[in-house]
């Protein structure tokens, strides 16, 4: 799965679990900017997650800041 | 009536019962009935060993279920009074976390504060940069642990009238209030929950995943169970947010027959938990699934048990309840027996103030949470003050012995809620049809977006920061969006004299909430200075501004780009960076 499907799987699920559009934002967007509360994020997290069926460790996520981070993160446990 | 700290040492005796609590890390604990009586004994012998005295307040930040309830029954059993407090959230703004902690520690006038290892450097921090806070005593959970006494702890007497733990619900960030909720008040609810309302008995188990610093799982589960002996399995909230089917999947595996939960989990369960992971599942042991702590939505609820019908999930399980925590946990609930009882009501009429039957389209269903408990009185009041007919929509007010003593240290915010009589104005709006209580709004300023709460206080405050506002001049309120039953965030605010760059200034209010608050808001609207609607000593009329905005009645700034009568815009999409 190419860095575009990611991005582009990440702003799906965003929009199916706080229901608004997420098309503007890149890989550079800063999750805490995105107008989604941290209890949204991690059902986007989540969903994500249970989608790809892999598992990000907790102590991963603590270093997510921008959206292509998160995406890192999973390419990281995709390629594991 | 026996207080909880009684309860807790007479469950000693039932040695075949045990809480299961499960970690982040997906491991289990369990934890005796007996255990968990010499655990709270030691931990508030440890407590005392501090200098820690009756009456002292203490800050509770601890993410696991486990040591988050040992340490809180153990402040109970040592005659403290916890103040449970959310843990950081990962994903989310430390700064306003950091400031919602100081907050709350300033409010309750907390001598210690009880965390874990990994969080205290960052609540230090924060502490130092608060004058006047770092007298705070940090505890460390992992320095409380022991073994189990073996011989009772008992030197604090507690009785009703004491407080047992304040609970931080309600207020704005900067004037957090502090619920006193008394052992009375506790041992009251806890027998309406367990006996009145779920009928229970020792071999009822329940399951949650609720956040224990919160009412609905801190009295629902950690509380009210162990006054019918009933066990529990605890889950961590998140791990149920991020991997929903673990709720089902341990009422299915522990055989719960009691769960509560709010709509959206509802919603969020029938959606993401996936056929492969339902399949095996046996739900039929289920006989309570409540449901309140936001707007109930019949339709979310059918569609979960429509779900989950082939995994023998009962209709009849569904419960709907209304509460708050200023009556200590639960007001009212459905009838056990009963299927969801549910009223289609025309929305017009509702706006008149009636609750009037609506035909087909354009109905709003509303669901009923039932009739208030034995030794409970439950009236709908006009803006008078004197309680209206059925089906008079109207303000929803409750008397009785789950009433809590006010808020703590805030003798003018009491009064305005805890009124004579013994009456507490709930804040809501509703109505009641043959003693039943049908809740359709709410009279105080809160927010609801998305099942989340926000203050306006907070919100203007934001909005104010922004260049070209006139300070104090703002308001914020709720209204329902043009379509669908949700909704949406509406900012009023005056621009400084000779401002007409409305559409700046508009983008910058949206951009401050939206990045300290995570909230869209919908609309902006500029109004000519001097034009705000106030009262005579000068504070802003939000309802009343809400109505003109509504008539049109208000002095749009000049040159102002917002279009009135327009569909209701959506929320717009975060700006690229």
């Amino acid at each position: 799965m190419s860095d575009k499907d990611l991005l582009q799987m990440f702003k799906v699920v965003a929009e199916r679990v706080d229901k608004k559009s997420f098309a503007d934002i890149t890989r550079e967007s800063v999750i805490t900017d995105l107008g989604v509360d941290s209890l949204s994020m991690m059902q986007i997290v989540g969903e994500m997650e249970t989608e790809l069926d892999l598992q990000i460790p907790d102590e991963d996520l603590v270093e997510i800041v921008t959206v292509g981070d998160l995406c890192a993160k999973i390419e990281n446990r995709m390629g594991a | 009536m026996r207080t909880f700290v009684e309860v807790l040492r007479d469950n000693a005796v039932y040695r075949e019962h045990s809480h299961v609590f499960v970690r982040m890390d997906g491991s289990e604990r369990e934890i005796s009935f007996p255990e968990l009586w010499g655990l709270a004994c030691q931990r508030a012998h440890k407590l005392h060993e501090m200098g820690l005295k009756k009456g002292d307040r203490v800050a509770i930040i601890l993410p696991e279920t486990d040591s988050f309830v040992l340490t809180f029954i153990g402040a109970l059993v040592a005659g403290l009074v916890p103040v449970p407090m959310y843990p950081p959230l990962t994903l989310a703004k430390m700064d306003a976390y950091g400031e919602t902690v100081r907050h709350i520690l300033g409010a309750s006038g907390a001598r210690a504060l009880i965390t874990v290892p990994g969080l205290e450097p960052m609540l230090r921090d924060h502490l130092v940069a608060a004058a006047g806070k770092e007298d705070v005593t940090m505890v460390l959970d992992p320095d409380l642990d022991g073994e189990a006494m073996e011989r009772p702890y008992p030197p604090v007497a507690v009785t009703g009238d004491d407080v047992a733990f304040l609970q931080f619900t309600s207020g704005s960030t900067r004037k957090p209030k502090g619920v006193m909720v008394t052992h009375e008040n506790l041992a009251h609810n806890a027998h309406n929950i367990m006996f009145d309302g779920l009928k229970a008995s020792k071999d009822d188990r329940g399951v949650t995943w609720l956040p224990l610093f919160h009412d609905m799982g801190l009295i629902g589960f950690v509380i009210a169970p162990l006054f019918a002996q009933v066990q529990v399995m605890f889950l961590p909230p998140m791990n149920f947010i991020r991997r929903p089917y673990l709720w089902l999947d341990a009422i299915h595996r522990f055989r719960g027959t009691i769960t509560f939960a709010p709509n959206f989990a509802y919603a969020l369960s029938a959606r993401a938990v996936k056929q492969d992971q339902s399949k095996d599942w046996d739900l039929s042991c289920l006989k309570a699934m409540g449901c309140g702590a936001e707007p109930i939505e019949a339709d979310v609820l059918r569609s979960f048990v429509g779900r989950f019908a082939e995994n023998g999930l009962s209709p009849r399980a569904l419960l709907p309840c209304y509460g708050l925590a200023e009556a200590t946990l639960a007001v009212t609930f459905a009838n056990l027996e009963n299927v969801m009882t549910t009223e289609a009501v025309c929305p017009e009429s509702l706006k008149k103030g009636q609750a009037k039957g609506a035909n087909g389209h354009g109905s709003i269903e509303l669901v009923s949470c039932g009739k208030a408990f034995p030794n409970h009185e439950l009236r709908v009041v006009n803006d008078t003050g004197d309680p209206v007919g059925d089906g008079v929509v109207g303000h929803i007010q409750f008397r009785g012995p789950c009433v809590t003593a006010g808020y703590f240290e805030q003798p003018e915010a009491s009064a305005e809620v805890f009124l004579p009589g013994g009456w507490l104005a709930t804040g809501d709006l509703g109505y009641l049809r043959r003693g039943e209580l049908f809740v359709c709004g709410r009279a105080k300023d809160l927010i609801i977006i998305n099942g989340k709460n926000f203050y306006p206080q907070d919100i203007e405050r934001i909005a104010a920061s922004a260049y070209g506002v006139r300070q104090d001049q703002v308001v914020a309120f709720a209204r329902r969006a043009s379509h669908g039953t949700s909704e949406e965030c509406v900012v009023v605010a005056e621009g400084l004299k000779g401002e007409t760059n409305a559409l700046e200034i508009t983008r910058t209010i949206k951009q401050r909430v939206r990045s300290e608050l995570s909230l869209d808001v919908a609309e902006v609207v500029m109004i000519e200075r001097g034009s705000m609607p106030k009262t005579s000593s000068g504070k802003v009329r939000r309802r009343e501004t809400k109505q003109r905005l509504d008539d049109g009645t208000l002095e749009l700034l000049k040159s102002a780009p917002v279009k009135r009568k327009a569909p209701a815009p959506r929320p717009s999409a975060p700006a690229m960076s």
